[in-house]
C-alpha cells in the first residue's frame, strides 16, 4: 500500500513514515505543503492521503477541495491527520476519516486500514 | 512500543523540539499580529506531536497553550500580560520535558 502524507512539520512526516513504513510495512511518499502534495497525488496516485489541516499558504481545506476537484485525484481516499483543535473542521469537510495528533506510532497503520474497510 | 523503537523516536524528537521551544520563548519577548500566527503553529505542533514520539505531557502542555491561542484567534483578541506569563511558565515546562 502507498500513502501520500502531506504535512508541513517535518516532525509529523518523520513519525508517519517511521510508523506506516516500519511498522506498517506500507510505502511512504511525503510532501511539505499542500502544493506539492495535490503534484504528487497526480503524479503517485498513492492509495491514501493522509492530509494535514494546520499548514500555511494551501492549508489542509484547500488541498482537500483541489484533490477533490481534480479527477486524476478526486477517487483517491483521504484521511485528516489533524490535533483536536482542528478535528471539527476536518470533519465537516467530508473527508473519509479523521485521526488525531498525536497518534500512537504502533497503531497508525491498522486505524488506516479500519477507516479504509468500514 | 518496543523500547528501542521508543528511544529512537525521542531521540529524533528532542534536539528539534528544544529548537521550538527556543523560538517561543523569542517570540514571547513580542507577541503582537504578526508574532501571533507563529505561536500558533508552534503551539499546535506541541499538542500534535508531542505523545507520539513519547512525551505526552508535552502534547498535554501543547493542547492548553493551543487551547488558548485559538480562542484568541477566532475572536481577532490578542493575549493579555497575565496570559503571556502563562504561556511562558507552560514553555519552562516544555523545556523541563526534554531534558
Amino acid at each position: 500500500m502507498k500513502v501520500l502524507v502531506i504535512d508541513d512539520e517535518k516532525d509529523v512526516r518523520f513519525a508517519a513514515r517511521f510508523s506506516l513504513g516500519r511498522v506498517g510495512r506500507m510505502r511512504v511518499i511525503e510532501a511539505a505543503n499542500g502544493e506539492d502534495g495535490v503534484a504528487r497525488a497526480r503524479s503517485e496516485q498513492p492509495d491514501l492521503i493522509l492530509l494535514d489541516m494546520m499548514m500555511p499558504g494551501m492549508d489542509g481545506a484547500a488541498t482537500f477541495h483541489a484533490l477533490r476537484a481534480d479527477a486524476r485525484t478526486a477517487s483517491i481516499p483521504v484521511v485528516f491527520l489533524t490535533a483536536k483543535g482542528m478535528a471539527a473542521e476536518a470533519r465537516e469537510l467530508g473527508a473519509r476519516g479523521v485521526l488525531l495528533k498525536p497518534f500512537n506510532p504502533m497503531s497508525l497503520a491498522s486505524e488506516i486500514a479500519a477507516i479504509l474497510a468500514s | 512500543m518496543s523500547d528501542p523503537l521508543l528511544e529512537e523516536l525521542r531521540e529524533q524528537y528532542r534536539d528539534g523540539a528544544r529548537v521550538r521551544v527556543a523560538e517561543v520563548e523569542a517570540l514571547l519577548e513580542r507577541v503582537d499580529a504578526e508574532t501571533l500566527p507563529q505561536l500558533t503553529r508552534h503551539f499546535h505542533a506541541f499538542a500534535g506531536m508531542g505523545a507520539t514520539y513519547g512525551f505526552p505531557r508535552i502534547s498535554a502542555l501543547g493542547d492548553e497553550l493551543e487551547g488558548s491561542i485559538l480562542a484568541l484567534v477566532r475572536s481577532e483578541a490578542m493575549p493579555d500580560a497575565a496570559t503571556v506569563a502563562r504561556w511562558r511558565d507552560v514553555m519552562r515546562e516544555i523545556a523541563r520535558e526534554l531534558c
